[in-house]
């Protein structure tokens, strides 16, 4: 089976080793992993914002990147999101494009949704031994529907131990543009966020968006917490940073 | 306001809304069928026995007093713990034909409690009472309900007013589930009998508004008890 | 640039954030009312079909509201009711005074109503010498606070008991314990007197049946049955837009609202009140009248917006909602906080006034799931945000933003460029860690509440095109026993 990686440009910029994990991890199952170069982003920050002009020349910029690819898999369930409920509306009106949106939508897949549903993925094959709580991100759960995918690769990974996160579907407070335009209330929700992980006595926090991992990771870091923040992807190739 | 105008504004605002709509003022509207009601657990008490019981189940859930007797002596039993229990000296009740009230006001005088009928005494009177007692024309045995239509001397001051409300409950009337009760209601209501005011009322008044404290009995009866008639009590009751 | 009412939203919700009694206050309703959703959801089982029963119910009501309307109209007057339609707050408030005046009343008593706030209805009642007492336990502590609710179905729960008990104390002239009994029991017998004092009885209106011209109040206290009980006017504020076709769809309404606001089968009392009481009735208001107010209603349909006119006002959106959970209702200064205020006040309000709310939102959609009539009301966000977008309203900074961020990011070797660059940019500000923490300009959003990493040294992209095709020629290298694995060195 032949995959095309959609990175995300956060990844891209500055998380590329959870990219090159997602990478490993595919091949490890037999998967061949393209990685078109014309990609950049998926848009979501002018959509969310209301620049839906923007976001439109934005989108069709990743269609036209995965133009030829026969399926889709990104490490973010909010990029995911973004590509399979929001393109479609996005180019509603319009018919030379929506027919394009509605494909890529229709081939597109969350990293962790990709291994379980379509690769049938019951054992990541792999060890990393740590104590970890997981983040459920919003639009992953909500958006996606995608709630127990993760959850069934990391519980299979051998000397992980999983602690339930309480309050595990709350919203960390990241939200994009969100984080910066009420950055008080967003730092407030981060910080109730890492109440619940430090309750959980967890020295990893693995989630599904670096979107997430990005805010709560900076918010740790300027509260002075040593916590280990992973993807998923990462936990897969045995915990490689 | 006079007519003329109040009918100008209401067709201007009915026009409004069509226009906003974009559709024909006047048109008929048929109401689509929405489809069944997903499935519920209650529907499943065929009896009235077992509805019986799991009103009263209902009820208790809710901080709220049930019980079942089967006979007029165990109904005066019941009346006159409520008595004992909250120093009851004045009561009313609703001015209605049914023989169980008749046994409730021999019990009251019984244990020496001052009773009245509504509306005798009125307001005054019922305020001053420890006990409204009224009989229900359905409970429902999915949230412990019961249907206190306002008719005539069955008034909505009796089961409001005091801080103790008795309701007497014939079996035969407990329905399943408030969508059962709700179709009765309906049903009626769109035949013409509709009183100008219908109460369900679910256990004692409740108020959550301090601190999330439940506290109980903030504006009505802080103590309800639902006394269920089963199919011989009401028979000896009517005297058949 | 920046307008007053940005100032102080922001400047509410920085006052709330400091506030932890108010935090925490808030925190456990939330707790506690979402709790008791999710159990009573599940307790009635088949949840998601009760919620698209629910939204195919209002949304056909919606879109005939004007045949809806005018049966109700005419089935409350054959009932003997007055009907009143008022399109504007000034037409709703003016009608209630005539028959305040007309009455010659001299106490109101209000059961709680959130269209009555809309209206600021106390206001004008209080102005021609009439005593207004709202009856609700938690509206009555507010207003002594002389606060606005905070909380659609929970008006009073920023406050604590010993602030409520200083309220009544002040009210007694004398101190009264903080225990809840003590002050429940106070707050019986002061009110009760209101009650058998009061000339009218204000209450608004959970749903009107249509079908039999029935106004249907939902409550817990026994207040609205009070209110509609003992006074000899009965007057009824209902948003043009709180109507259900038949009693079999009050049915599917009965069984979402109290089990979406309070976790509650049913409430311990429904009242139904078609018309004044009857000729041969021993109690019960002799004259009944029902305002239907348009103001700001009637713009939303056919519009992008119309499904807000769905919400049956159960406050579960706000009960899930984190930004509310942070900042309490009163830091949204508007009648309706939480999300469904975010999404409401603009339209009822004009966006030029309430532009900010439709920002205060990550967008997490835990409203969206949480709403019992599938109201999409994080998307009505974004909707709100992009018709700004459309007007020009937005700062000059964020246009050119987006549009230099378009220009970029459409163009894939610029937007390669402008990666490399990020990292140099950004390089000198960072400290020992690779952490920038400097509070300077367009970076100051993120870096005043976190640490920001440097981008990569180089980006995925980039070792792609380096490492990833020389990696990918090995994979199809004939591999050996003694190889490992997965056969990888790099990275």
């Amino acid at each position: 089976m032949r995959v095309a990686l959609f990175v995300t440009c956060l990844i891209d910029a500055f998380f590329p080793e959870v990219a090159k994990s997602a990478v490993r991890v595919l091949r490890r199952h037999g998967v061949e992993v393209d990685v078109p170069r014309t990609q950049t982003c998926c848009g979501q920050p002018a959509y969310n914002s209301g620049y839906r002009e923007e976001a439109r020349e934005v989108a069709k910029q990743l269609i036209r990147a995965f133009d030829g690819s026969a399926c889709v898999v990104t490490p973010s369930g909010s990029c995911a999101a973004m590509v399979r409920c929001e393109y479609p509306r996005l180019f509603a009106d319009d018919p030379e494009w929506r027919p394009r949106a509605e494909a890529l939508a229709a081939k597109t897949y969350e990293f962790s949704e990709f291994l379980v549903n379509v690769l049938g993925v019951e054992d990541p094959g792999v060890t990393f031994p740590a104590r970890a709580t997981v983040h459920a991100s919003c639009h992953m759960t909500r958006g996606l529907g995608v709630k127990d995918e993760p959850l069934c690769l990391l519980k299979r990974v051998k000397g992980l131990e999983l602690c339930p996160l309480p309050y595990r579907e709350d919203c960390c407070g990241f939200g994009g543009t969100f984080a910066v335009k009420m950055a008080g209330i967003s730092a407030a929700m981060a910080d109730e966020k890492i109440d619940h992980i430090e309750e959980t006595e967890a020295e990893v926090l693995i989630g599904s968006d670096m979107g997430c991992l990005w805010h709560l990771g900076g918010r740790l870091s300027r509260r002075g917490k040593p916590l280990r923040v992973l993807h998923v992807a990462q936990v897969l190739d045995g915990g490689r940073e | 306001m006079a007519n003329g105008a109040r009918d100008a504004r209401r067709e201007a605002f009915l026009n409004r809304v069509a226009a906003r709509l974009g559709k024909p003022r006047g048109r008929r509207v048929v109401r689509p069928d929405f489809g069944p009601l997903p499935p519920q657990a209650e529907e499943q008490l065929a009896t009235p026995a077992a509805r019986a019981a799991a009103f009263c189940r209902a009820l208790e859930a809710l901080q709220g007093h049930a019980s079942r007797v089967a006979d007029p002596s165990e109904l005066a039993d019941a009346v006159r713990a409520i008595v004992r229990r909250h120093g009851v000296r004045q009561a009313v009740l609703w001015d209605a034909a049914h023989p169980a009230l008749e046994q409730v006001e021999a019990a009251l005088g019984a244990s020496g409690v001052t009773v009245r009928r509504w509306p005798d005494g009125g307001t005054v009177y019922a305020e001053a009472c420890e006990l409204g007692v009224v009989v229900a024309e359905m409970a429902v045995a999915q949230t412990g309900s019961v249907v206190l239509p306002a008719r005539g001397g069955q008034g909505r001051s009796v089961s409001l007013l005091p801080p103790v409300l008795l309701v007497l409950v014939d079996e035969e009337r407990v329905v399943g589930t408030l969508t059962d009760a709700l179709r009765a209601i309906g049903q009626r209501a769109r035949s013409g009998d509709l009183p100008a005011c219908v109460n369900l009322v679910t256990g004692p008044s409740r108020s959550a508004d301090i601190e999330m404290d439940l506290s109980i009995g903030v504006h009505g009866p802080g103590a309800v008890y639902a006394v269920v008639m089963n199919g011989s009590a009401s028979r000896e009751a009517d005297g058949r | 640039m920046r307008t007053s009412a940005e100032r102080s939203f922001a400047r509410r919700a920085q006052q709330a954030l400091a506030d932890s009694t108010l935090r925490a206050a808030v925190r456990k309703a939330q707790e506690r009312f979402r709790t008791g959703k999710r159990n009573a959801e599940a307790e009635l089982g088949h949840w998601e079909a009760w919620r698209r029963l629910g939204e195919a119910i209002r949304r056909h009501t919606i879109e005939n509201l004007d045949f809806y309307l005018e049966q109700l109209a005419d089935n409350v007057e054959k009932n003997g009711g007055t009907v009143v339609f008022a399109a504007t707050e000034r037409e709703a408030v003016d009608y209630v005074v005539q028959v305040a005046r007309e009455e010659g009343a001299r106490r109101v008593v209000k059961s709680k109503s959130m269209v009555s706030e809309e209206l600021h209805l106390n206001r004008a009642l209080e102005a021609l010498g009439v005593d207004v007492v709202e009856t609700d336990l938690g509206e009555y502590i507010i207003q002594l606070a002389g606060e606005p609710p905070s909380h659609i179905i929970a008006p009073s729960i920023h406050k604590n008991r010993r602030q409520i008990a200083e309220l009544f104390s002040r009210v007694a002239g004398e101190a009264l314990p903080d225990d809840t009994p003590s002050l429940t029991r106070f707050a019986r017998r002061q009110l009760r007197r209101a009650f058998l004092e009061a000339d009218i009885g204000i209450t608004g209106c959970n749903f009107a049946v249509a079908e039999t011209g029935t106004i249907v109040l939902v409550s817990n206290e026994g207040n609205a049955r009070l209110t509609t009980t003992l006074p000899r006017v009965h007057i009824a504020i209902m948003g043009a837009e709180r109507i259900v076709p038949t009693w079999d769809d009050l049915d599917v309404m009965l069984h979402l609202l109290p089990r979406s606001a309070t976790g509650q089968k049913i409430t311990s009392y429904v009242t139904a009140i078609s018309g004044p009481r009857r000729a041969q009735d021993a109690d019960g208001p002799e004259a009944f009248h029902l305002v239907i107010v348009d103001n700001g209603r009637l713009d939303i349909l056919g519009t992008a917006y119309q499904d807000v006119l769905h919400c049956i006002r159960c406050g579960a959106c706000l009960n899930v909602c984190p930004v509310y959970r942070h900042i309490g209702g009163h830091a949204y200064g508007s009648v309706y906080s939480g999300p469904i205020g975010k999404v409401l006040t603009p339209l009822l309000g004009g966006m030029d006034e309430w532009h900010e709310l439709p920002h205060a939102s990550s967008l997490c959609a835990a409203c969206s799931e949480a709403c019992p009539v599938r109201i999409p009301l994080h998307e009505l966000l974004i909707e709100h945000r992009t018709e700004q977008v459309t007007r020009g309203t937005r700062p000059w900074a964020e246009r050119w933003a987006f549009r230099l961020y378009r220009w970029v990011v459409t163009r894939p070797a610029l937007y390669r460029r402008a990666v490399r660059w990020a990292r140099r940019l950004l390089a000198p500000l960072a400290d020992g860690e690779g952490k920038v923490r400097v509070q300077i300009g367009p970076l100051k959003g993120w870096t005043a509440q976190r640490d920001l990493p440097l981008p990569a040294r180089q980006s995925f992209l980039d070792w792609w095109e380096e490492e990833g095709r020389k990696e990918a020629a090995r994979q199809h290298e004939p591999r050996t026993e003694g190889e490992g694995r997965d056969g990888e060195r790099s990275a």
